[in-house]
């Protein structure tokens, strides 16, 4: 599994793609473990997707043909019948996401990866928040700041239906390593950045969860 | 096929133990017991109230700290939750590794 993850960022940084992408879900909670970004943090178990979300639709200006880059690494793509890639390689797959533009279209056209649709998705752009840079085999990628990944976590728990538990237990688990006086003024600081309905989202999570400890400011 | 799937639950197992362990050591850095509010004639008095031993032990809690004590109990309460999640599934991977090895000793 660790093989296969780190031939996909291997892919990534031949091309140059890694520095246009954020790593996020699962892989990105591996990160923390493994690059040490939240000190004794243990993560969960690892899904076999590998998500990364592209930061810019248009960027690079120099096109990456990402899917071709995963052909000659013997990946299987498939396309879907919405025009989305499918990147596979034994029960792994890869999928690229885009934020969600004007929240009308659910896919979107990626020109800088030569990709005809990707998921396009609210509320991700979040994850773009002052994402952290880390070093993992001699490659730089970038995951999102654990802070960001909590909050981002939050607003969406009640869209992820049978996701629900598990991210409520990454939430904990996170939030249990990240308990002091500087970690609460930063999870203050990223949800201050938020609009309106995200911070609604997230003060009903804290409620129902009962994680008041970890927010004694928010309101 | 199986062995695989002995290494995944393995895998999983030392991650939930590790985790629980962690988490075990983090509970002690917050109070223990639980926050009463009693009214001293014209005023209302907080203490904290929990076990020591045989002993139920009162502490005074002064109105300063009282907001701080309710986080720090909240978030204890928090963690005590996930041990439990923790321990329930820890039972279950064992179970699960057992059957695994059983039915690779019948064969």
């Amino acid at each position: 599994m660790i093989q296969n993850f780190k031939e996909v960022l291997e892919i990534l940084d031949k091309t140059g793609g890694n520095k246009y992408v954020v790593l996020i879900g699962s892989w990105a909670e591996y990160l923390y473990e493994e690059c040490n970004v939240i000190s004794g943090f243990i993560s969960n178990i690892k899904t076999k997707d590998i998500d990364f979300l592209i930061e810019n639709i248009n960027k690079p200006r120099n096109e990456i043909d990402i899917i071709k880059a995963f052909r000659e690494h013997n990946f299987e793509i498939e396309m879907a019948a919405n025009e989305i890639y499918r990147i596979i390689k034994g029960d792994f797959e890869v999928e690229f996401l885009a934020a969600m533009i004007g929240g009308v279209y659910s896919y979107i056209k990626v020109p800088a990866f030569k990709l005809p649709h990707v998921e396009a998705l609210t509320h991700i752009d979040m994850l773009l928040i002052d994402p952290v840079e880390i070093n993992y085999s001699d490659i730089e990628i970038r995951v999102p700041n654990p802070y960001i990944y909590i909050l981002h976590k939050m607003v969406i728990n009640k869209r992820r239906k049978e996701k629900k538990e598990k991210d409520a237990r990454a939430i904990a688990n996170l939030l249990i390593h990240l308990d002091n006086i500087a970690d609460e003024d930063r999870l203050m600081y990223y949800y201050n950045k938020l609009s309106k309905k995200e911070k609604r989202l997230i003060v009903e999570y804290v409620t129902d969860n009962n994680l008041v400890g970890y927010f004694p400011r928010l309101k | 096929m199986n062995s695989i799937l002995r290494s995944v639950l393995s895998e999983e197992l030392e991650r939930v133990s590790k985790n629980r362990q962690v988490y075990k050591k983090k509970l002690e850095a917050f109070p223990y017991g639980a926050l009463v509010t009693k009214n001293r004639g014209s005023h209302f008095v907080n203490y904290l109230v929990y076990r020591k031993g045989a002993k139920v032990k009162t502490d005074y809690v002064r109105k300063g700290d009282l907001e701080r004590i309710k986080m720090l109990i909240s978030k204890r309460e928090n963690i005590a939750e996930q041990i439990k999640v923790l321990e329930e599934q820890k039972k279950d991977l064992e179970k699960s590794l057992k059957e695994s090895n059983m039915k690779v000793a019948k064969r």
